[in-house]
Protein backbone atom coordinates (compact mmCIF):
# COMPACT_ATOMS: atom_id res chain seq x y z
CA UNK A 1 0.00 0.00 0.00
CA UNK A 2 1.25 3.34 -1.02
CA UNK A 3 0.32 5.15 1.89
CA UNK A 4 -0.55 9.07 2.64
CA UNK A 5 0.67 11.44 -0.26
CA UNK A 6 0.58 15.21 0.92
CA UNK A 7 0.59 18.20 -0.92
CA UNK A 8 2.91 20.31 -0.10
CA UNK A 9 0.60 22.96 -2.03
CA UNK A 10 -2.43 22.45 -0.71
CA UNK A 11 -1.36 20.18 2.36
CA UNK A 12 -4.25 17.35 1.18
CA UNK A 13 -3.47 14.06 2.46
CA UNK A 14 -4.82 11.18 0.24
CA UNK A 15 -4.49 7.74 0.31
CA UNK A 16 -3.63 5.69 -3.10
CA UNK A 17 -3.61 2.47 -4.25
CA UNK A 18 -3.73 1.24 -7.72
CA UNK A 19 -6.02 -1.56 -8.75
CA UNK A 20 -5.55 -2.81 -12.83
CA UNK A 21 -9.08 -4.40 -12.95
CA UNK A 22 -8.43 -7.26 -15.79
CA UNK A 23 -11.05 -7.07 -17.91
CA UNK A 24 -11.54 -10.62 -19.99
CA UNK A 25 -8.61 -9.91 -22.43
CA UNK A 26 -6.44 -10.24 -18.85
CA UNK A 27 -3.63 -8.60 -21.03
CA UNK A 28 -2.45 -5.93 -18.21
CA UNK A 29 -0.11 -6.56 -15.68
CA UNK A 30 3.03 -4.63 -13.30
CA UNK A 31 0.46 -1.89 -13.09
CA UNK A 32 1.96 0.71 -10.47
CA UNK A 33 1.87 4.64 -10.47
CA UNK A 34 3.51 7.37 -8.73
CA UNK A 35 2.31 10.90 -7.71
CA UNK A 36 3.88 13.82 -8.08
CA UNK A 37 3.24 16.76 -5.28
CA UNK A 38 4.40 19.01 -7.15
CA UNK A 39 2.76 18.95 -10.23
CA UNK A 40 -0.31 17.04 -8.39
CA UNK A 41 -0.29 14.35 -11.52
CA UNK A 42 0.14 10.87 -11.34
CA UNK A 43 1.84 8.15 -13.73
CA UNK A 44 0.30 5.18 -14.24
CA UNK A 45 3.00 2.78 -15.15
CA UNK A 46 1.61 -1.10 -16.88
CA UNK A 47 2.64 -3.80 -19.26
CA UNK A 48 0.46 -4.66 -21.99
CA UNK A 49 0.67 -8.37 -23.40
CA UNK A 50 -0.12 -9.21 -26.53
CA UNK A 51 -3.21 -11.46 -27.37
CA UNK A 52 -2.89 -14.14 -30.07
CA UNK A 53 -1.50 -12.06 -32.72
CA UNK A 54 -3.29 -9.00 -31.65
CA UNK A 55 -0.98 -6.16 -30.56
CA UNK A 56 -3.37 -3.38 -30.04
CA UNK A 57 -5.91 -2.50 -27.45
CA UNK A 58 -8.22 0.48 -26.53
CA UNK A 59 -6.87 1.05 -23.11
CA UNK A 60 -8.95 3.52 -20.69
CA UNK A 61 -8.84 4.60 -16.87
CA UNK A 62 -11.53 4.42 -13.77
CA UNK A 63 -11.13 5.49 -10.77
CA UNK A 64 -13.30 5.23 -7.32
CA UNK A 65 -12.75 8.24 -4.99
CA UNK A 66 -13.95 7.64 -0.98
CA UNK A 67 -16.31 5.03 -3.08
CA UNK A 68 -17.53 7.27 -5.51
CA UNK A 69 -16.93 5.99 -9.26
CA UNK A 70 -15.33 8.42 -11.11
CA UNK A 71 -13.80 8.67 -15.39
CA UNK A 72 -10.97 10.53 -15.30
CA UNK A 73 -11.60 13.36 -18.16
CA UNK A 74 -10.03 12.69 -21.51
CA UNK A 75 -7.86 16.23 -21.13
CA UNK A 76 -6.78 14.91 -18.22
CA UNK A 77 -5.27 11.84 -19.41
CA UNK A 78 -2.04 11.49 -21.51
CA UNK A 79 0.22 8.59 -23.04
CA UNK A 80 -0.38 5.38 -23.41
CA UNK A 81 -4.35 5.67 -23.00
CA UNK A 82 -6.87 5.15 -25.69
CA UNK A 83 -7.59 3.55 -29.00
CA UNK A 84 -5.23 1.54 -30.57
CA UNK A 85 -2.76 1.37 -27.83
CA UNK A 86 0.27 -1.05 -28.37
CA UNK A 87 1.82 -3.99 -26.22
CA UNK A 88 4.59 -3.40 -24.28
CA UNK A 89 6.36 -2.98 -21.56
CA UNK A 90 6.32 -0.09 -18.56
CA UNK A 91 3.43 1.70 -20.64
CA UNK A 92 2.61 4.68 -19.25
CA UNK A 93 -0.30 7.36 -18.69
CA UNK A 94 -0.24 10.40 -16.84
CA UNK A 95 -3.35 11.72 -15.26
CA UNK A 96 -3.47 15.22 -14.37
CA UNK A 97 -5.73 15.07 -11.57
CA UNK A 98 -6.60 18.70 -10.48
CA UNK A 99 -8.36 18.34 -13.66
CA UNK A 100 -10.88 16.14 -11.83
CA UNK A 101 -10.31 15.75 -8.49
CA UNK A 102 -11.34 18.39 -5.58
CA UNK A 103 -9.04 17.22 -3.03
CA UNK A 104 -10.43 16.57 0.41
CA UNK A 105 -8.45 15.27 3.32
CA UNK A 106 -7.65 11.82 3.84
CA UNK A 107 -9.83 10.87 0.23
CA UNK A 108 -8.74 7.28 -0.79
CA UNK A 109 -8.55 6.95 -4.38
CA UNK A 110 -8.60 3.86 -6.48
CA UNK A 111 -7.52 3.77 -10.13
CA UNK A 112 -8.62 1.19 -12.71
CA UNK A 113 -6.58 0.26 -15.70
CA UNK A 114 -8.73 -1.71 -18.15
CA UNK A 115 -8.21 -3.11 -21.71
CA UNK A 116 -10.18 -3.83 -24.28
CA UNK A 117 -10.12 -4.67 -28.30
CA UNK A 118 -9.60 -1.48 -30.25
CA UNK A 119 -12.77 -0.13 -31.83
CA UNK A 120 -13.79 2.00 -34.84
CA UNK A 121 -13.90 5.86 -33.90
CA UNK A 122 -17.58 6.62 -34.22
CA UNK A 123 -18.05 9.41 -37.23
CA UNK A 124 -20.85 11.96 -36.62
CA UNK A 125 -23.71 12.03 -38.96
CA UNK A 126 -26.59 10.43 -39.66
CA UNK A 127 -27.06 6.89 -38.99
CA UNK A 128 -24.67 4.62 -41.05
CA UNK A 129 -27.08 1.89 -42.00
CA UNK A 130 -30.63 4.57 -42.92
CA UNK A 131 -33.04 2.09 -44.44
CA UNK A 132 -35.86 3.78 -46.62
CA UNK A 133 -38.83 5.45 -44.22
CA UNK A 134 -41.40 3.10 -43.93
CA UNK A 135 -44.53 3.39 -46.85
CA UNK A 136 -47.22 5.29 -44.65
CA UNK A 137 -49.70 5.71 -46.98
CA UNK A 138 -51.26 2.20 -48.00
CA UNK A 139 -52.04 1.70 -43.61
CA UNK A 140 -53.38 5.24 -42.96
CA UNK A 141 -55.16 4.89 -46.18
CA UNK A 142 -56.22 2.07 -45.56
CA UNK A 143 -57.02 2.84 -41.92
CA UNK A 144 -59.30 5.83 -43.34
CA UNK A 145 -61.18 3.99 -45.84
CA UNK A 146 -61.30 0.84 -43.03
CA UNK A 147 -62.63 3.27 -40.66
CA UNK A 148 -64.54 4.67 -43.07
CA UNK A 149 -66.67 1.44 -44.55
CA UNK A 150 -67.43 0.20 -40.97
CA UNK A 151 -69.08 3.87 -39.85
CA UNK A 152 -70.88 3.52 -43.24
CA UNK A 153 -71.76 -0.02 -42.45
CA UNK A 154 -72.74 0.56 -38.72
CA UNK A 155 -74.85 3.32 -39.58
CA UNK A 156 -76.54 1.35 -42.78
CA UNK A 157 -77.07 -1.36 -39.65
CA UNK A 158 -78.81 1.59 -37.42
CA UNK A 159 -80.55 3.04 -40.33
CA UNK A 160 -84.27 4.28 -39.93
CA UNK A 161 -85.66 1.13 -41.14
CA UNK A 162 -83.80 -1.21 -39.19
CA UNK A 163 -84.77 1.15 -36.19
CA UNK A 164 -88.30 1.48 -36.97
CA UNK A 165 -88.56 -2.32 -37.27
CA UNK A 166 -86.96 -2.92 -34.01
CA UNK A 167 -88.80 -0.80 -32.30
CA UNK A 168 -92.07 -1.67 -33.82
CA UNK A 169 -92.27 -5.40 -34.83
CA UNK A 170 -89.13 -7.59 -32.89
CA UNK A 171 -90.09 -7.64 -29.59
CA UNK A 172 -86.15 -9.08 -28.34
CA UNK A 173 -85.01 -5.39 -28.94
CA UNK A 174 -84.65 -3.21 -26.00
CA UNK A 175 -86.70 -0.65 -27.73
CA UNK A 176 -89.45 -2.84 -28.96
CA UNK A 177 -92.85 -1.48 -28.27
CA UNK A 178 -95.78 -3.80 -28.26
CA UNK A 179 -98.75 -1.40 -29.11
CA UNK A 180 -97.22 -0.06 -32.45
CA UNK A 181 -97.79 -3.96 -33.77
CA UNK A 182 -100.24 -4.09 -36.69
CA UNK A 183 -102.27 -7.34 -37.70
CA UNK A 184 -103.87 -7.73 -40.61
CA UNK A 185 -105.54 -10.55 -42.37
CA UNK A 186 -103.19 -12.26 -45.00
CA UNK A 187 -101.62 -9.11 -46.55
CA UNK A 188 -98.20 -8.76 -46.02
CA UNK A 189 -98.23 -6.87 -42.38
CA UNK A 190 -96.27 -3.50 -41.95
CA UNK A 191 -93.49 -5.82 -40.07
CA UNK A 192 -92.79 -8.12 -43.01
CA UNK A 193 -92.72 -4.66 -45.47
CA UNK A 194 -90.26 -3.65 -42.77
CA UNK A 195 -88.34 -6.68 -42.01
CA UNK A 196 -86.97 -6.60 -45.86
CA UNK A 197 -86.44 -3.19 -45.78
CA UNK A 198 -84.63 -3.78 -42.19
CA UNK A 199 -82.65 -6.89 -43.48
CA UNK A 200 -81.57 -5.29 -46.78
CA UNK A 201 -80.06 -2.12 -45.02
CA UNK A 202 -78.73 -4.37 -42.20
CA UNK A 203 -76.84 -6.86 -44.70
CA UNK A 204 -75.56 -3.81 -46.67
CA UNK A 205 -74.53 -2.49 -43.38
CA UNK A 206 -72.73 -5.98 -41.78
CA UNK A 207 -70.85 -6.39 -45.25
CA UNK A 208 -69.57 -2.77 -45.31
CA UNK A 209 -68.37 -3.37 -42.21
CA UNK A 210 -66.79 -6.53 -42.72
CA UNK A 211 -65.17 -4.88 -45.74
CA UNK A 212 -63.85 -2.22 -43.61
CA UNK A 213 -62.50 -4.36 -41.59
CA UNK A 214 -60.95 -6.47 -44.28
CA UNK A 215 -59.25 -3.51 -45.35
CA UNK A 216 -57.85 -2.61 -41.84
CA UNK A 217 -56.58 -5.64 -41.58
CA UNK A 218 -54.61 -5.36 -44.73
CA UNK A 219 -53.12 -1.88 -43.79
CA UNK A 220 -51.97 -3.54 -40.34
CA UNK A 221 -50.41 -6.58 -42.58
CA UNK A 222 -48.54 -4.12 -45.03
CA UNK A 223 -47.06 -1.97 -41.97
CA UNK A 224 -45.72 -5.38 -40.31
CA UNK A 225 -44.63 -6.63 -43.26
CA UNK A 226 -42.67 -3.37 -44.07
CA UNK A 227 -41.64 -3.79 -39.80
CA UNK A 228 -40.18 -7.52 -40.74
CA UNK A 229 -38.73 -6.67 -44.33
CA UNK A 230 -36.77 -4.04 -41.97
CA UNK A 231 -35.65 -5.91 -39.30
CA UNK A 232 -34.78 -8.60 -42.23
CA UNK A 233 -32.67 -6.05 -43.52
CA UNK A 234 -30.97 -5.11 -40.58
CA UNK A 235 -30.37 -8.52 -39.44
CA UNK A 236 -28.96 -9.81 -42.75
CA UNK A 237 -27.05 -6.92 -43.68
CA UNK A 238 -25.72 -6.26 -39.93
CA UNK A 239 -24.86 -10.11 -39.26
CA UNK A 240 -26.44 -9.92 -35.95
CA UNK A 241 -29.16 -12.33 -34.30
CA UNK A 242 -32.23 -12.47 -36.00
CA UNK A 243 -34.82 -10.20 -34.69
CA UNK A 244 -37.73 -12.30 -36.51
CA UNK A 245 -38.14 -15.80 -35.13
CA UNK A 246 -39.78 -18.68 -36.20
CA UNK A 247 -39.31 -21.58 -33.96
CA UNK A 248 -41.41 -24.40 -34.85
CA UNK A 249 -42.19 -26.53 -30.94
CA UNK A 250 -44.02 -29.95 -30.40
CA UNK A 251 -44.54 -30.18 -26.50
CA UNK A 252 -45.80 -33.74 -25.02
CA UNK A 253 -47.98 -33.50 -21.42
CA UNK A 254 -50.27 -36.08 -19.56
CA UNK A 255 -51.66 -33.25 -18.23
CA UNK A 256 -55.14 -32.85 -19.36
CA UNK A 257 -55.65 -36.11 -21.42
CA UNK A 258 -56.79 -38.78 -19.53
CA UNK A 259 -55.05 -42.04 -19.81
CA UNK A 260 -52.74 -41.10 -22.39
CA UNK A 261 -50.04 -37.35 -23.67
CA UNK A 262 -51.34 -35.19 -25.98
CA UNK A 263 -48.79 -33.48 -27.96
CA UNK A 264 -48.46 -29.95 -29.18
CA UNK A 265 -47.24 -28.36 -32.51
CA UNK A 266 -46.72 -25.53 -33.61
CA UNK A 267 -44.98 -22.50 -34.70
CA UNK A 268 -43.83 -19.88 -32.03
CA UNK A 269 -43.27 -16.37 -33.90
CA UNK A 270 -41.12 -13.78 -32.07
CA UNK A 271 -40.66 -10.52 -33.42
CA UNK A 272 -38.82 -8.22 -31.29
CA UNK A 273 -39.39 -4.49 -32.04
CA UNK B 1 13.42 -25.75 -83.35
CA UNK B 2 14.18 -23.77 -80.92
CA UNK B 3 11.68 -21.12 -82.35
CA UNK B 4 9.06 -23.50 -82.76
CA UNK B 5 9.60 -25.04 -79.33
CA UNK B 6 8.96 -21.18 -77.61
CA UNK B 7 6.27 -20.50 -80.44
CA UNK B 8 4.53 -23.54 -78.59
CA UNK B 9 5.43 -22.82 -75.19
CA UNK B 10 3.89 -19.25 -75.08
CA UNK B 11 0.74 -20.48 -76.99
CA UNK B 12 0.03 -22.92 -74.37
CA UNK B 13 0.41 -20.61 -72.08
CA UNK B 14 -1.75 -17.73 -73.57
CA UNK B 15 -4.31 -20.96 -73.77
CA UNK B 16 -3.94 -21.36 -70.25
CA UNK B 17 -4.32 -17.89 -69.39
CA UNK B 18 -7.43 -17.49 -71.68
CA UNK B 19 -8.79 -20.97 -70.81
CA UNK B 20 -8.29 -19.52 -66.70
CA UNK B 21 -10.57 -16.03 -67.56
CA UNK B 22 -12.98 -18.12 -69.82
CA UNK B 23 -13.56 -19.69 -65.86
CA UNK B 24 -15.06 -16.82 -64.41
CA UNK B 25 -18.84 -16.53 -65.77
CA UNK B 26 -19.73 -13.26 -67.40
CA UNK B 27 -21.70 -11.58 -64.72
CA UNK B 28 -18.77 -12.40 -62.22
CA UNK B 29 -15.89 -10.66 -64.71
CA UNK B 30 -18.35 -7.85 -64.85
CA UNK B 31 -18.78 -7.52 -60.90
CA UNK B 32 -14.90 -7.80 -60.40
CA UNK B 33 -15.00 -4.77 -63.47
CA UNK B 34 -16.50 -2.44 -61.46
CA UNK B 35 -14.97 0.48 -59.21
CA UNK B 36 -15.28 -1.37 -56.04
CA UNK B 37 -13.03 -4.30 -57.26
CA UNK B 38 -10.39 -2.31 -58.91
CA UNK B 39 -10.14 0.53 -56.79
CA UNK B 40 -9.85 -1.86 -53.95
CA UNK B 41 -7.30 -3.78 -56.03
CA UNK B 42 -5.39 0.05 -56.26
CA UNK B 43 -5.52 -0.02 -52.00
CA UNK B 44 -3.92 -3.38 -51.73
CA UNK B 45 -1.71 -2.73 -54.30
CA UNK B 46 -0.44 0.65 -52.20
CA UNK B 47 -0.68 -1.41 -49.22
CA UNK B 48 1.79 -4.05 -50.73
CA UNK B 49 4.03 -1.17 -52.04
CA UNK B 50 4.64 -0.02 -48.78
CA UNK B 51 5.11 -3.55 -47.43
CA UNK B 52 8.15 -3.66 -50.12
CA UNK B 53 10.01 -0.45 -49.67
CA UNK B 54 9.87 -1.13 -45.76
CA UNK B 55 11.61 -4.10 -46.64
CA UNK B 56 14.20 -2.84 -49.03
CA UNK B 57 14.73 0.32 -46.42
CA UNK B 58 15.44 -2.84 -43.40
CA UNK B 59 17.83 -4.88 -45.81
CA UNK B 60 20.14 -1.12 -45.70
CA UNK B 61 18.76 0.10 -42.21
CA UNK B 62 19.82 -1.79 -38.65
CA UNK B 63 15.71 -1.63 -37.38
CA UNK B 64 15.85 -3.94 -34.40
CA UNK B 65 14.24 -7.35 -34.50
CA UNK B 66 10.98 -6.24 -32.06
CA UNK B 67 10.54 -3.14 -34.65
CA UNK B 68 10.78 -5.55 -37.41
CA UNK B 69 8.44 -7.49 -35.58
CA UNK B 70 5.92 -4.75 -34.94
CA UNK B 71 5.43 -3.41 -38.38
CA UNK B 72 5.10 -6.55 -40.04
CA UNK B 73 2.02 -7.57 -37.09
CA UNK B 74 0.52 -4.04 -38.12
CA UNK B 75 0.48 -4.81 -41.76
CA UNK B 76 -0.81 -8.42 -41.35
CA UNK B 77 -3.79 -7.24 -38.57
CA UNK B 78 -4.31 -4.55 -40.91
CA UNK B 79 -4.25 -6.72 -44.08
CA UNK B 80 -6.82 -9.38 -42.07
CA UNK B 81 -9.30 -6.13 -41.55
CA UNK B 82 -9.31 -5.92 -44.78
CA UNK B 83 -9.43 -9.44 -46.48
CA UNK B 84 -12.37 -9.37 -44.02
CA UNK B 85 -14.32 -7.77 -45.92
CA UNK B 86 -13.63 -9.75 -49.42
CA UNK B 87 -14.74 -12.81 -47.38
CA UNK B 88 -17.65 -10.74 -45.82
CA UNK B 89 -18.82 -9.78 -49.72
CA UNK B 90 -18.68 -13.63 -50.83
CA UNK B 91 -20.59 -14.80 -47.70
CA UNK B 92 -23.05 -11.76 -48.84
CA UNK B 93 -23.02 -13.16 -52.24
CA UNK B 94 -23.85 -16.84 -51.58
CA UNK B 95 -26.43 -15.81 -48.85
CA UNK B 96 -29.64 -16.04 -50.53
CA UNK B 97 -30.94 -13.78 -47.73
CA UNK B 98 -27.99 -11.52 -47.84
CA UNK B 99 -28.45 -11.35 -51.82
CA UNK B 100 -31.64 -10.40 -51.37
CA UNK B 101 -31.58 -7.74 -48.88
CA UNK B 102 -28.35 -5.97 -50.39
CA UNK B 103 -30.37 -5.60 -53.86
CA UNK B 104 -33.43 -4.24 -51.66
CA UNK B 105 -31.47 -2.37 -49.64
CA UNK B 106 -28.32 -0.83 -51.59
CA UNK B 107 -27.86 2.19 -49.52
CA UNK B 108 -27.66 0.11 -46.12
CA UNK B 109 -25.53 -2.33 -48.12
CA UNK B 110 -22.85 0.44 -48.69
CA UNK B 111 -23.48 2.00 -45.45
CA UNK B 112 -22.51 -1.57 -44.10
CA UNK B 113 -19.11 -1.87 -46.51
CA UNK B 114 -18.30 1.96 -45.27
CA UNK B 115 -18.04 1.22 -42.21
CA UNK B 116 -16.36 -1.61 -42.62
CA UNK B 117 -13.54 0.20 -44.90
CA UNK B 118 -13.45 2.94 -42.73
CA UNK B 119 -12.61 0.89 -39.57
CA UNK B 120 -10.04 -1.07 -42.12
CA UNK B 121 -8.48 1.91 -43.04
CA UNK B 122 -8.38 3.49 -39.88
CA UNK B 123 -6.82 0.48 -37.99
CA UNK B 124 -4.21 0.80 -41.35
CA UNK B 125 -3.61 4.38 -40.37
CA UNK B 126 -2.98 3.67 -36.50
CA UNK B 127 -1.08 0.81 -36.75
CA UNK B 128 0.88 0.18 -39.64
CA UNK B 129 1.51 3.96 -41.11
CA UNK B 130 2.23 5.11 -38.11
CA UNK B 131 4.55 2.06 -36.76
CA UNK B 132 6.15 2.58 -40.48
CA UNK B 133 6.77 6.46 -39.82
CA UNK B 134 8.09 5.21 -36.54
CA UNK B 135 10.51 2.70 -37.32
CA UNK B 136 12.01 4.52 -40.64
CA UNK B 137 11.94 7.74 -38.61
CA UNK B 138 9.93 8.94 -41.03
CA UNK B 139 11.56 7.91 -44.24
CA UNK B 140 8.73 5.50 -45.65
CA UNK B 141 5.15 6.93 -44.10
CA UNK B 142 3.19 3.93 -45.77
CA UNK B 143 1.03 5.11 -48.71
CA UNK B 144 -2.50 6.19 -47.91
CA UNK B 145 -6.03 4.99 -49.19
CA UNK B 146 -7.84 8.08 -48.33
CA UNK B 147 -8.90 9.27 -51.69
CA UNK B 148 -9.55 5.82 -52.76
CA UNK B 149 -12.21 5.25 -50.25
CA UNK B 150 -14.68 7.14 -51.24
CA UNK B 151 -14.34 5.71 -55.42
CA UNK B 152 -14.36 2.32 -53.65
CA UNK B 153 -17.71 2.73 -51.64
CA UNK B 154 -19.09 4.63 -54.90
CA UNK B 155 -18.85 1.51 -56.94
CA UNK B 156 -21.07 -0.83 -54.57
CA UNK B 157 -24.14 0.59 -56.00
CA UNK B 158 -22.64 0.41 -59.30
CA UNK B 159 -21.87 -3.22 -58.14
CA UNK B 160 -25.05 -3.79 -56.58
CA UNK B 161 -26.91 -2.86 -60.40
CA UNK B 162 -24.66 -5.63 -61.46
CA UNK B 163 -26.16 -8.17 -59.10
CA UNK B 164 -29.08 -7.51 -59.56
CA UNK B 165 -29.16 -7.71 -63.35
CA UNK B 166 -27.61 -10.99 -63.08
CA UNK B 167 -29.73 -12.03 -60.58
CA UNK B 168 -30.27 -15.04 -61.54
CA UNK B 169 -26.40 -16.07 -62.48
CA UNK B 170 -25.00 -14.91 -59.36
CA UNK B 171 -27.35 -17.79 -57.61
CA UNK B 172 -25.24 -20.10 -59.02
CA UNK B 173 -22.01 -18.92 -57.81
CA UNK B 174 -20.29 -21.33 -55.73
CA UNK B 175 -17.90 -20.48 -52.72
CA UNK B 176 -14.76 -22.25 -54.46
CA UNK B 177 -15.22 -20.17 -57.22
CA UNK B 178 -15.81 -16.75 -55.05
CA UNK B 179 -12.84 -18.08 -53.24
CA UNK B 180 -10.59 -18.03 -55.87
CA UNK B 181 -12.00 -15.08 -58.42
CA UNK B 182 -12.69 -12.90 -55.24
CA UNK B 183 -11.42 -13.16 -52.10
CA UNK B 184 -7.79 -15.02 -53.57
CA UNK B 185 -7.17 -12.41 -56.25
CA UNK B 186 -8.07 -9.34 -54.23
CA UNK B 187 -6.69 -9.96 -50.79
CA UNK B 188 -3.84 -8.63 -49.13
CA UNK B 189 -0.68 -10.68 -49.73
CA UNK B 190 0.88 -12.06 -46.46
CA UNK B 191 3.84 -10.41 -45.27
CA UNK B 192 6.14 -13.13 -46.77
CA UNK B 193 5.41 -13.41 -50.03
CA UNK B 194 5.93 -9.42 -50.07
CA UNK B 195 9.49 -9.15 -52.07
Amino acid sequence: MKNLISTLLFLVLMVLSVDAQETNLGNISNVDWQYDSLSKKITISYDLARVGAERYFRISVDAVIDGQPLTPSTSALEGDVGNYIRSGLSNKIIWDVTQDILFTQNASLQIKVTSKSVQPTPTPGPDPMPLPEPNLFIPIGAGVLGGGLIVAGLGNMNSDDVKEYESSCDPNSSSFNSSFVEVSGNAPSTCDLLYDEAKKDHDGGTTLSMIGVGVIVVGVGWFIKQKIDEASAIDGLRGGDDRIKVDPFYTVGSVFWPGGQIGNLGLKFTYNF
Amino acid sequence: MKNLLLTFIIGCTSYSVLAQDANIPNSLQKLLDTDFFTQYDEIRQRAHTSVKAFKKLSAEENYSEEDLEIVKDAYMASAEKFNAILVGVKNDLLNKRSRKMLIRFPDAYSSKLEKELDYANEYYEQTFRKEIARVTNGEILGLSFMELLPVVIKGVKIAIQVINKFKAEVRKYNDAMLQQHLVEKYKFQEWEKLL
